[in-house]
């Protein structure tokens, strides 16, 4: 169910159902990990803008993104 | 996926969640595929079925008692529209397919930074981000319309519904899924020639058998353990793909 063999059938599946999901399952992934890494660096007392600076985005983005969290 | 369904596969699917669903089961599982096949006396994988002493009524009797129903998971969240994990599961079976363990991932993060990654798995408000912007940059005024409804936007976006109309498949289910979309993947890359690779047929009645029969579903296993011969049915299985491919 896994390793080599699988990752040729489905990472860059040809099926577009399987390629597609794992591509929104990865973003998913992300976002969560986003959510959960600045909550921790707010935690450790970094900026807005050190965490900008890090995710590569603009420190306003970072704010409006998560500083509901 | 529809399209790639041959009539027989696609009768036994119908019938599978018309069967979980008199059986008052939450999910449509493997079992109930299985039995499916067995409704449909015009299908292939019903003559191996019956060849090897499988009947429609003695088959749902042991579907209706070892098919599990997953435990409800109520979601503070959603407590209606997105199942009991919030699109978890399947992104977690999604990430598996190319080679991440979400489980895996989840844990670290737990015991490193305290987190449940589950928690609000696909609320992602921000994937509107442009919206959001534009929404802003265009508000000059300060005291706008402070009572429009923005806190609705966020919600119900999670993406095409992946539930069918009735029950959804259970995990066993998708997984026998997957594994016909596999083999019928590895075939067309083993055949040589577009056009050829093209012919191999896609889900059908037999693949669904084949599939079902390397299942590990407790419904399934309880099934085949009545077989007069396991090896005799997977072999006239195969057979029947055979017929389907050439």
């Amino acid at each position: 169910m896994n390793d080599a063999a699988d990752l040729s059938e489905s990472a860059a599946s040809h099926d577009p159902e399987q390629g597609l999901a794992a591509v929104r399952a990865l973003r998913a992934l992300a976002d969560r990990l986003e959510a959960v890494q600045v909550r921790n660096a707010r935690e450790q007392g970094w900026s807005w803008q050190a965490i900008a600076d890090v995710l590569q985005i603009s420190r306003q983005a970072v704010h409006q993104k998560h500083s509901r969290d | 996926m529809s399209h790639r369904f041959d009539t027989e596969s696609r009768i036994a699917v119908a019938q599978a969640a018309d069967i979980a669903r008199e059986m008052g089961h939450r999910q449509v599982g493997p079992g109930h595929l299985l039995a499916g096949l067995l409704a449909n006396p015009r299908g292939k994988a019903y003559a191996a079925l019956r060849d090897h002493g499988l009947d429609l009524d003695t088959t749902r009797d042991l579907v209706a008692t070892n098919h599990v129903d997953p435990e409800p998971e109520p979601d503070p969240d959603q407590p209606e529209h997105d199942g009991p994990t919030g699109g978890y599961a399947e992104d977690r079976e999604a990430l598996q397919s190319i080679g991440i363990d979400l489980d895996r991932v989840r844990e670290a993060v737990r015991a490193n930074l305290g987190a449940d990654l589950a928690d609000g798995w696909a609320d992602r408000p921000d994937r509107e981000r442009g919206r959001a912007r534009g929404r802003r940059g265009r508000r000059t005024g300060r005291h706008g319309h402070h009572d429009h409804h923005h806190e609705g936007r966020g919600r119900g976006r999670r993406g095409p519904r992946s539930r069918r109309d009735g029950l959804p498949f259970s995990r066993e289910l998708r997984s026998v899924l997957r594994d016909v979309r596999r083999s019928v993947l590895r075939e067309r890359l083993e055949t040589e020639g577009r056009d050829e690779a093209r012919r191999v047929p896609g889900m059908t009645g037999g693949r669904l058998l084949v599939a079902l029969t390397r299942s590990d579903d407790p419904a399934v296993q309880a099934v085949l353990a009545t077989a007069d011969s396991l090896d005799g049915l997977k072999a006239q299985a195969q057979q029947v793909v055979g017929e389907d491919v050439h």
